[in-house]
């Protein structure tokens, strides 16, 4: 019989670890709740194609309005009005007693002086002394690493022997000329993210660095290559750390390219420049490079027109591993 | 007499390992915050999870901890390939074709042997269950004629209980993301179970401590991290530096050494400014090593210092500010 699973670290192992180890100072004691996680400090914290792209959307918001929308539709006339509220209660005639008290007024010099500041002149919050408000993040810390594995796995040749190849070679009576191998997916080529600083991606900049250091906390920061443009991915570049002239984006043959845009959306004067994009769509699919595409505006903002080798995933906290690893069929349809 | 409880084994706080240079352990001067964690994952029985910069002892508690207790010490450095297989059990199907191969050249059986004979075990087999991992596969002749695999690691054997082992899982954050998930089962059940359905568990009549070192390079699932009892290697203060720089080279010329560490701080501030990675306590030994051979007075005008800065310190490729800052005071 299998040992049963200890689970998480629980309040019960912190008393316990205090009853066996009896520290006798209340520094060794946050010492023992640190190292089980019980401190009370935060953490160190291609060309035009007539084929779709495929489109990673959560569809359920959709259908629940959807829904939603039907089943008014099918509501007979008649209920419209909203449903009365219930009768109020009875209570029985009393009268209560008052427990407040009258208190005597303070004359004025009674009141604490006003402080200088209110009658100063305006000064800048001091940026340093403030706390960072939390942040919801448009990819969840619980969701984040699952997609961005699906996303950006590429297949290799693993060291576990496909036997199964090797038994159909074998009684074909022929020699593999190679060992066949079981592919494995591997997360080693890292990316390239190219992230939209344009002004339409304005109230986004700050998810944008947020995202790229999310790819570092999953990737490594020496797998995560962070390149920025303004409205074509194909003029994205970096600034080298040591200084100098920025690095022009070049797509690196197998290497996965994601890419954080709006497509211009929702500034309805930038148009989506079809032209470059479909260029930058080539690059990518002539390299090799797998080519996703985070959108954070819903669907109806999305290009149709880029061709099967880019993926369009929606950039919300919805979007799931498990959305990314169904795959449309041949027409772009949705697997049912 | 009751038996001493394993936790008890730790030793004290600054209380130093003096090394082993057969074994080429260096010496390691264990930390207030090492010793209670390592109390602490003894107690609780859960891993230790250990975080720090590189070069700043992670790997060398778990060998200095095994050597000073006397506990049975194996590692396994994980790369990008390594698998949850590799960790526990792996069928090496090559040698299992071959001898089938030859079986049937020779036309006979005897050339294969029994399933078992093919597995591999892991760093997790060897820790768990010894005795299985060493004979499994082998006929009842062979175990008799005492025939058995060799431990991977260093074995020793405490002259009173209780008996352990350390393992070390080195730099978990160069395996792809999906291993510290799949390292729950077998950290959490300590077992797993074998391809022909057996189960293998760790033996209750012996200790085990499982280390494992992250550099932060990625950062871990929190299911993960939620089991382990977690420990953050900080750099050394300068006096620290001083009392480690004079247990491993003992003659060491105080002042220099001092020195050393001032400019270890200077240096540390410098490489946070330019957002690259501060010289570790490795590297700081490092320096010490080679201003003693070379007995190199610390100064921005002595030549020697200043390629020994470069080469051990700032390393090739960085920027040189902090070599052209004295420089230019010195002039």
């Amino acid at each position: 019989m299998n040992p049963p699973r200890r689970g998480e670290i629980h309040l019960g192992e912190l008393l316990t670890v205090l009853a066996t180890l009896q520290p006798g100072d209340a520094a060794t004691a946050r010492a023992i709740a640190a190292s089980l996680g019980f401190g009370l400090s935060a953490a160190p914290d291609i060309a035009t194609s007539t084929k779709e792209s495929e489109r990673i959307y959560d569809r359920s918001q959709q259908r629940a309005r959807r829904q939603a929308s039907q089943m008014a539709a099918k509501k007979p006339s008649g209920f419209d009005a909203p449903p009365r509220s219930p009768a109020p209660v009875d209570l029985p005639a009393q009268k209560l007693r008052a427990t407040l008290q009258a208190i005597d007024p303070q004359s004025p010099s009674a009141f604490p002086e006003k402080p200088a500041w209110i009658s100063s002149g305006y000064q800048r919050l001091d940026l340093q002394r403030t706390i960072p408000l939390p942040r919801a993040s448009l990819f969840p810390a619980r969701t984040m690493r699952g997609v961005f594995t699906a996303a950006l796995s590429t297949p290799r040749a693993g060291e576990q022997l496909d036997v199964d190849a090797l038994l159909r070679h074998l009684i074909a009576g022929r020699l593999p000329r190679a060992l066949p191998r079981l592919p494995e997916e591997t997360l080693a080529r890292g990316c390239q993210l190219l992230l939209d600083f344009s002004d339409s991606m304005l109230p986004l900049w700050e998810d944008l660095r947020h995202l790229s250091q999310q790819f570092v906390d999953v990737l490594g920061r020496e797998r995560v290559s962070v390149f920025e443009f303004d409205t074509l991915p194909g003029d994205a570049h970096c600034w080298p750390p040591e200084g100098g002239d920025p690095v022009p984006w070049q797509p690196e043959p197998g290497r996965p390219v994601v890419v954080a845009t709006g497509f211009g959306a929702p500034d309805r004067r930038a148009r989506f420049a079809g032209d470059g994009w479909h260029d930058f769509v080539a690059r990518c699919a002539r390299q090799g490079s797998p080519l996703n595409i985070l959108i954070p505006w819903s669907p109806a903002c999305w290009p149709r027109d880029l061709g099967p080798h880019a993926r369009l995933v929606h950039w919300h906290e919805r979007t799931s591993a498990a959305m990314l690893s169904r795959r449309t069929d041949r027409a772009g349809a949705w697997p049912r | 007499m009751s038996k001493q409880a394993s936790w008890e084994l730790v030793p004290a706080a600054n209380a130093c390992f003096a090394g082993d240079p057969d074994r080429k352990i260096d010496p390691y001067l264990f930390s207030a915050e090492a010793v209670t964690a390592l109390r602490v994952a003894l107690a609780t029985q859960r891993p230790l999870l250990v975080e720090g910069l590189p070069g700043c002892g992670k790997t060398c508690l778990a060998e200095a901890l095994a050597a000073e207790i006397g506990w049975t010490f194996l590692c396994e450095t994980i790369t990008s390939r390594t698998r949850l297989e590799k960790l526990t059990v792996e069928v090496d199907h090559l040698s299992r074709l071959h001898d089938a191969q030859r079986a049937a050249a020779i036309g006979g059986a005897p050339a294969l042997r029994a399933d078992e004979a093919y597995y591999r075990p892991g760093v997790f087999w060897w820790a768990f269950d010894r005795d299985s991992a060493s004979t499994h596969g082998l006929s009842a002749d062979a175990r008799q004629c005492g025939v058995c695999a060799a431990l991977p690691g260093i074995e020793r054997t405490r002259k009173a209980p209780p008996h352990g082992t350390v393992l070390l899982i080195d730099e978990i954050d160069k395996a792809e993301p999906d291993l510290p998930n799949d390292l729950l089962e077998p950290l959490d059940r300590r077992g797993f179970r074998l391809p022909n359905g057996k189960y293998v568990s760790a033996s209750p009549e012996r200790e085990l401590l499982t280390v494992i070192t992250t550099n932060g390079e990625r950062e871990l699932p929190q299911a993960f991290l939620r089991r382990c009892v977690r420990l953050v290697l900080d750099e050394p203060t300068p006096d620290r530096l001083v009392a480690i720089a004079r247990k491993h080279y003992d003659g060491a010329n105080r002042d220099r050494v001092e020195a050393l560490a001032a400019k270890m701080t200077e240096f540390r501030a410098k490489a946070r400014e330019m957002g690259r990675r501060p010289p570790g306590t490795s590297e700081f030994l490092d320096a010490v090593r080679a201003c003693e051979a070379l007995d190199v007075r610390i100064s921005a005008d002595d030549p020697v210092w200043r390629q020994v800065e470069r080469a051990v310190l700032l390393k090739p490729g960085e920027p040189e500010s902090a070599t052209k800052a004295d420089s230019e005071s010195a002039a």
